[in-house]
Order: structure tokens, then C-alpha cells, then sequence
């Protein structure tokens, strides 16, 4: 009768890792992370579950639609919410002096005043309000009209909601660790003299910057593009989530948002050469793409 | 000729085939002259003669018919028929005057020609007579007299004529012989002038169209030609008179001029190729992705042996870039990986310190929680402690009093057994007497019997008297043990009073230093939980990044990989 026993329970633990199996596979489809990276979070959160328990949860989600609560907390227990000011400099300081210059003026010698930057997986917003500033800067320091006259929209997307609300809020706390203000580049200080001198313990986004910014949950890998006729998109270190199938179809979305010479940047650890209108460019500071008029 | 060399090519060309043509001309315009005097004269020797033989001949055919006519009529006599002979006649009329036109317009200077007028007009004269007769003799009489004129008179005359034709046709018929005969001679003899005169023209032309073309085009194109290719072998050494020309000759020659003052770059063209080849191979390996081979210098010179030395260069240093390109991708795989792993046990450590800080936290909140418990736990219990103190004090105090208590109580256990005594002799006492109102009432009868139950009943009572007071003594001595028990108890209990209200003092001490210091660790719990706090925000940012820079190393390890797989299909070895 033991014998009996230990083989139940065995059949039961094997098809309760069958459907933890299914269910990495299911968020891969949905929301594009690899199973890979899923699997050790699901392992975590069945951990110490008796097998019928860990079936329940997984057919559970494996059945729920991709807007239910349910399925909302589970994929946000699985996102990675890595983000802070300045990040990349080096590719900022190639935006602020090349890129968002060259965008400006092409909208300019067009006859158009909107400008369309899109930041895909913003996360907690830092990202969004970094351009922004880059953006309140490159102005300023032109000969360009001043911001006033231009239709501008820093679009923020991301699958988790929760963080969308923080990036919505605009304000971020001078936290213990690896904060928001952690590699603040010295270019860019200025912006954060008060709390990064300990005078103050938060930092909120000027009425200015809520003016130019924009947020919205997307989701990269099913969604159509959150927005076209894009001149800049940024997609940092969120491709390097997703599996390859996903990577492709994410791409394809950035790639049909952008406008014929608008931009593209990339994680350092990602690349855009299976796009087919992508052409990559290599400058001193960093790589992007720019997307050349339909073959 | 100095003209002609002056000329282009393609005067020289022409001018040879103009003359040609134009001496082509002039021979069918010899031949022409040449055939229209040759038929003239056939016209006049041979074809008129002979045409005039034959008109001659046929008006000696037409006297001959008359001749048959006029025979027959005079053989037929009275049966011919007049009329149909007279038309007959005038018609050979006709014709002999249609022959003798003819040959006067052949023949117009000709005597006897002109003489057959005359004849004519004599044979015509004869018949006439003769159809005039014929019809004057009239039927039955025969032509006797017509048969005689005709005899002395008309045919003389026609055979006369017709002998004097027959001798005028053979006279032509010889004459245009021998016309034939000079005509031919004549024809042949100008055929040989005018062949003579041609063939002369023709290679006179023939020279000079040869001569044109071989020294104005043949001679030069060789000339050149030959210097042509030994130039483009390297060869320079001739001299290039043509340059003086003024035909294309010379504007070949003056370029081929300038190939010839270039001649040593020629020369070191032809050779250039087969390095250029040899150079281009390496190239095309290179761009195969091979590096190995190189151009090998040894006879080379010039620019050939420098681009050879670059190229050489260029591909060590690619081979050398590419090796370093290919150690240093698979170094950064390596590193990568292994960094990957330690970012990665980093991650898991940072997540497992996340958790570890959860339970930390969990833990403290417990202990604190516990702490709480515990000191207010001790300060009831030091409350009670207290408050036993002050029992214990009380209880010494009581039992102090309680001694005497108990040793009254012994004394009293004793008069009391001596009163149930007197209670029991008492009893007894009653017993008997209810007995006795018992015998008493029953004496008494009727009016006694309401006694009886009263002795009765005093009798009841005596018995439980008794029982009572045996009772009570039983209790009174068991009293009196236990007071004596008592007695000993108390002054245990004294004993361990005193021991007890010692002990609780020194408890009460303990659990108030207890309280003080879980007052002290519940402020420093709170201080560590709030340390823990901060810990846990650092590990989960900690963890956070952790985790972000595994999956970046993860996705670099993959892109390096890729770099050395691609990296590696270049053949540098």
C-alpha cells in the first residue's frame, strides 16, 4: 500500500510540474518572458503547496483571461522593475546632442511641430521623465522654437500597472539602496541638486514635465503599437526578457511605429538586426537604429 | 602619288575603286562603240544583200507563177476561165511591184535594179495583151493567137527577167559572203584592240589601285601594326617615321607615340598582370574569409611589390585583428559566462537575502511581540509577587494567631469530651425515664396513651442524645487530633512561610530587573527592525538589479557567442 502511495504521489507531482510547465509557457505567449526566467518565480510561489494546490493555481491562471486579477498578480509578481534617472548615459548624451537635435529639425524642415518619443516598458517612469528633461534641454539650448510651440508627447508604456501608478505619480523617494538617483551622471545633476545634497528626501516631476509626458498599460508583445508616426523609441533592457517568437513580434510593433528616419534605442545587451527597415548605426557613444523608408 | 598619301584611308580606298569604275566604264563604252559600227556594217554588207537576194529570188518565184498561170490558161483553152486568171495575174501584179520597191529601197544604186522597172512595165504590157486576146478570141477558138504572143513575146521576156534575178541573187548572196568573211575578220580584230586596250587600262589601274592600297593602307597597317605589338610587349625599340603622316596612319602613329614614350609602364603592364592575378587571389581568399595566404614578393618590383607589401600588411593586420578579435570575443564569452554565473548566484543570493530579510524581519516582529509579552508578563508577575509577599506576610501573620487558636481548641477538645460525657450520663438518665413514662402511661390506659408517644418520642430523643454525644466525642477527639495535627502543621507552615515570604522577595527583585531589561531589548528590537526595514528596501533594490543584470548577461553571453561563432569562420592559421 505505501508502494501505492509514493507512485499517487509522484503521478500528482508530475503533472502539478507538467502545469507549471504549461503555465511558463502560457506567460511566454502572453507577455512574452522566457520560460527560462518565469519558471524559478512559479517554482517559488508553489513552493511548499501540496500537488493538488499547485494544479489548482496553475490551471487556474492557465484558464483566467489575460485582464482578470488574477492573471493581473501573478504577472506582476513576475516583472522586473529595474529603472532609474540617467540610465545609459552614454546613450543619453548621444540623444541629447545628435539624435533629439536631428529629430527636431527634420519635424521642423517638414513643416510639422509634434514630436513623438515613445519609451516601451517605462516601468516605474524614471526613464520618461529622463527624456523629458533631455528634451527641455535640447530645446532650450537651440535655435529651435521653444517648447511652447511644439505638440510633444513622451508616451511611458509598460505591462504592470501597479508601477505605472508610481510613474504616474512622478514622485520618487530618496530610498536606501539601489535607487532611482543611484548613477545620476554629472551632466545631468543639476536636475537633482536637492535631493541628491540630502536637502530634500523626494523628488517630484515638474507641472511641465506632466505636460509633456504620457502613460498607458501595454502590452509590447500582444498589442498593436501604442502609438505611430513615432520619431524616437526607446525599448531598454526589456527585449532581453523576452523570447525569441516575442522579441520578433515586439520589434515589428516598435519597428511599424517609428516614422521613415526615426529612431531606435536598444539595451546595450539588445539588438534590432532582424528588422528588415532597421538600419543600424554606430556611433562613437553608443548603437541605434533608424528606419529607412519602406522597400 | 605624294597626293594620295596625303589622303585618308578612305581616299584611298575610293580613289583606287573610282578609277576602276571609271575604266570599267570606258571599256563598255569601247565595247559599245565597237558592236554598234560591227552592226552598222552587218546592216549594210550582209543583211541588206541577203534580204534583197531573198526579195530577188522571190520575184523570180512570182515571174515563174505567172509563167505557170499563163501556161495553164493557154493549155486550158476555152474552159479557163478569164476573169479569175486576169485577178490572178494582177495580183502577182501587185506583189512583183511590192519586190521590186523593196529592191529598189535595198538596192537603189544597183543597174540592174533599176532596169526592172522598165521589164516590168513590159511583162505587165504582155499579159495585159495577152488577157486582151484571150478574151477577143472568145470561146471555141483556142488560144492560138494569144498562145503565139505569148511565145514571141511575154515569155522572153519573163525568162529574160527571171535569169537576169536568179544572176542578181547569187551576185548578192556572194557579196554578202564575203561581207560575212571581212566582217568577221573586222570583228575579230577589233575584239583583240579592244581586249588589248582593256587589259592595258585594267592593270595599269589595277597597279595603281594596288599600289594605292598596299602602300597607303596594307604597308603602313602592318608597319604599325608589328610596332603596335611590340610595344604592347615592351618592346621600344623602332623608330616611328609615320608620325609625319597625314592620314590616320599618322594620328595611330602619334598616339602609339605616346604608348611608345610610356613603353617601360607597358612593359611592366604585361608583367603587372600575372601579379596583379597572383594579388587578386589573395584578395579574393581574404574575402573567403581566409587570411592564411599572403603574396609572396620575391621578383617583384615597383608599385606591384608595394601594393603586394599592403596588401600583405593589410591582411596581417586583419589576421592579427581578428585574432585578437576572436581571442578577445572568446574571452568576454568566457567572462560573460562566468560572470553571468556570479551575477547569477548573486541574483539568487540577493533574492534569497530578500527572503531571509523577510523571515528576519517576521522574526523580530515575533520577538518583539514576545518581548512585549514577556514584560508585561513580568510586571504582573511582579504584581503578584508582589501581592504574595503581602499574603505570605499576612498568612505568618495568621498563622501566628492561628496558634493559640489551635492549642485553645485542644484545651476545649477536652471539656467538651468531659460535657458529652455529662450529656451521654444525661441521656442515659432520659432513656430510663422515658421507659418508665412509658410503663407509666400504659398504666394510665386510654387517657395515657398520649403520653406514650411523648415517652416515646423523649425516649427517640435520649437515643439520639446518646448517639449525638457519642458522635461529638468522636469529632471532639478527631478535632483534638487535628488541632494537635494542626498544632504541628502551623508551625511547618510558620517555617515555610518565613522561607516562602524570603523567596518571594527575592522573585519580586527578579522580575523587576527581568522588566527593566525587556523594556531595553524591546527598544532595541524596535531600533533593529527598523535597521531591517531599510535592509530589506537595499536587498529588494539589491535583488532587482540582480536580476535585471543576469538576464543582460545572459542575453550578452548569447550575443558573444554569436560574435565568436562568427568570428571563428575566418581561417587565420
Amino acid at each position: 500500500m505505501e508502494a501505492d502511495d509514493a507512485a499517487q504521489m509522484a503521478a500528482a507531482n508530475a503533472a502539478a510540474d507538467a502545469d507549471a510547465r504549461q503555465l511558463a509557457s502560457v506567460t511566454r505567449d502572453r507577455i512574452g518572458l522566457k520560460p527560462a526566467l518565469s519558471a524559478p518565480k512559479i517554482e517559488a510561489l508553489l513552493r511548499g503547496l501540496p500537488a493538488d494546490r499547485r494544479r489548482g493555481f496553475c490551471r487556474g491562471l492557465i484558464a483566467s483571461a489575460p485582464d482578470a486579477a488574477d492573471w493581473q498578480t501573478f504577472t506582476e509578481s513576475l516583472l522586473v522593475h529595474e529603472t532609474y534617472f540617467f540610465r545609459h548615459p552614454d546613450q543619453l548624451r548621444l540623444l541629447a546632442q545628435v539624435l533629439l537635435p536631428r529629430l527636431l529639425q527634420q519635424r521642423l524642415q517638414s513643416g510639422s511641430r509634434q514630436m513623438r518619443i515613445w519609451c516601451a516598458g517605462c516601468s516605474s517612469g524614471e526613464e520618461v521623465y529622463t527624456i523629458a528633461l533631455l528634451l527641455q534641454a535640447a530645446i532650450a539650448s537651440s535655435a529651435l522654437p521653444s517648447l511652447a510651440a511644439w505638440n510633444i508627447t513622451v508616451l511611458g508604456t509598460d505591462l504592470s500597472a501597479q508601477t505605472l501608478q508610481l510613474a504616474r505619480a512622478g514622485t520618487y523617494a530618496l530610498a536606501a539602496g539601489l535607487n532611482s538617483f543611484r548613477d545620476v551622471p554629472d551632466f545631468a545633476r543639476h536636475h537633482f541638486a536637492a535631493i541628491l545634497s540630502s536637502a530634500e528626501t523626494n523628488w517630484s516631476a515638474s507641472a511641465e514635465l506632466r505636460r509633456l509626458t504620457r502613460f498607458a498599460q501595454h502590452n509590447l508583445v500582444t498589442d498593436p503599437p501604442a502609438l505611430r508616426d513615432v520619431d524616437l523609441v526607446l525599448c531598454r533592457n526589456t527585449f532581453i526578457y523576452f523570447d525569441e517568437a516575442q522579441s520578433r513580434a515586439a520589434l515589428a510593433s516598435l519597428e511599424a511605429a517609428l516614422r521613415p528616419g526615426g529612431a531606435l534605442l536598444m539595451g546595450p545587451a539588445e539588438t534590432a538586426s532582424e528588422a528588415s527597415c532597421l538600419r543600424m548605426v554606430c556611433a562613437e557613444q553608443a548603437v541605434f537604429w533608424v528606419k529607412e523608408a519602406a522597400r | 602619288m605624294k597626293f594620295i598619301d596625303s589622303m585618308n584611308i578612305r581616299g584611298k580606298i575610293l580613289v583606287p575603286t573610282i578609277s576602276l569604275i571609271v575604266i570599267a566604264l570606258i571599256i563598255m563604252g569601247l565595247l559599245s562603240r565597237v558592236l554598234h559600227d560591227t552592226s552598222a556594217r552587218y546592216q549594210e554588207l550582209i543583211y541588206g544583200p541577203r534580204l534583197a537576194a531573198k526579195v530577188s529570188l522571190g520575184y523570180a518565184g512570182q515571174l515563174s507563177e505567172l509563167g505557170r498561170v499563163v501556161n495553164l490558161v493557154l493549155l486550158q483553152g476555152d474552159r479557163a476561165d478569164l476573169t479569175k486568171v486576169a485577178s490572178e495575174i494582177d495580183e502577182l501584179k501587185g506583189k512583183r511591184k511590192q519586190s521590186r520597191e523593196e529592191l529598189e529601197r535595198l538596192l537603189p544604186n544597183n543597174a540592174e535594179v533599176r532596169g526592172l522597172k522598165d521589164v516590168g512595165a513590159k511583162i505587165n504590157e504582155a499579159t495585159d495583151n495577152l488577157i486582151a486576146k484571150l478574151k477577143a478570141a472568145g470561146p471555141g477558138k483556142g488560144g492560138g493567137d494569144a498562145g503565139h504572143y505569148w511565145s514571141e513575146v511575154g515569155r522572153p521576156v519573163l525568162a529574160k527577167q527571171r535569169a537576169a534575178l536568179n544572176d542578181l541573187s547569187d551576185d548578192l548572196g556572194e557579196s554578202s559572203n564575203k561581207a560575212t568573211t571581212e566582217l568577221n575578220e573586222h570583228t575579230k580584230s577589233t575584239t583583240y584592240e579592244v581586249i588589248g586596250i582593256s587589259l592595258g587600262l585594267i592593270v595599269a589601274v589595277l597597279i595603281f589601285a594596288l599600289r594605292t592600297i598596299n602602300s597607303g593602307i596594307v604597308a603602313p597597317m602592318t608597319i604599325l601594326t608589328e610596332k603596335t605589338v611590340r610595344l604592347s610587349k615592351g618592346d621600344d625599340k623602332f623608330e616611328l617615321r609615320e608620325v609625319d603622316r597625314t592620314d590616320e596612319y599618322g594620328a595611330l602613329a602619334r598616339a602609339l607615340a605616346i604608348f611608345k614614350a610610356n613603353a617601360d609602364k607597358i612593359r611592366a603592364m604585361s608583367v603587372a598582370e600575372a601579379v596583379t592575378k597572383e594579388i587578386g587571389d589573395v584578395i579574393k581568399k581574404a574575402a573567403d574569409k581566409d587570411f592564411s595566404a599572403e603574396v609572396d614578393l620575391t621578383g617583384k618590383e615597383g608599385f606591384l611589390k608595394d601594393i603586394g607589401s599592403a596588401v600583405n600588411n593589410l591582411l596581417r593586420i586583419c589576421k592579427g585583428s581578428f585574432k585578437d578579435f576572436s581571442q578577445k570575443a572568446t574571452q568576454t564569452a568566457i567572462s560573460v559566462d562566468e560572470a553571468s554565473t556570479a551575477v547569477g548566484q548573486i541574483s539568487d543570493g540577493a533574492r534569497l537575502q530578500t527572503t531571509q530579510l523577510s523571515q528576519v524581519s517576521t522574526a523580530l516582529g515575533e520577538s518583539s511581540k514576545a518581548i512585549k509579552l514577556v514584560t508585561s508578563n513580568a510586571s504582573s508577575a511582579r504584581e503578584k509577587a508582589e501581592a504574595a509577599a503581602r499574603a505570605v506576610e499576612q498568612g505568618q501573620l495568621a498563622v501566628s494567631k492561628l496558634e493559640p487558636i489551635v492549642e485553645a481548641i485542644s484545651q476545649n477538645s477536652r471539656k467538651i469530651n468531659q460535657i458529652t460525657q455529662v450529656i451521654a450520663q444525661i441521656a442515659n438518665r432520659t432513656h430510663i425515664l422515658s421507659l418508665n413514662a412509658a410503663i407509666e402511661a400504659a398504666r394510665a390506659g386510654e387517657h395515657g396513651k398520649g403520653f406514650v408517644v411523648v415517652a416515646q418520642e423523649v425516649g427517640k430523643l435520649a437515643e439520639s442524645s446518646a448517639q449525638n454525644a457519642k458522635q461529638i466525642t468522636d469529632i471532639v477527639e478527631q478535632a483534638s487530633a487535628d488541632a494537635q495535627q494542626g498544632k504541628i502543621a502551623t508551625s511547618t507552615v510558620s517555617t515555610s512561610m518565613k522561607s516562602i515570604a524570603q523567596g518571594t522577595q527575592d522573585t519580586t527583585e527578579r522580575v523587576r530587573t527581568i522588566a527593566v531589561a525587556m523594556d531595553q531589548q524591546q527598544a532595541t528590537i524596535t531600533q533593529i527592525e527598523g535597521s531591517v526595514g531599510h535592509l530589506k528596501t537595499i536587498a529588494l533594490s539589491n535583488s532587482t538589479a540582480a536580476e535585471e543584470i543576469t538576464t543582460t548577461m545572459v542575453q550578452l553571453s548569447k550575443l558573444s557567442n554569436e560574435t565568436r561563432q562568427r568570428l571563428s569562420a575566418f581561417k587565420t592559421e
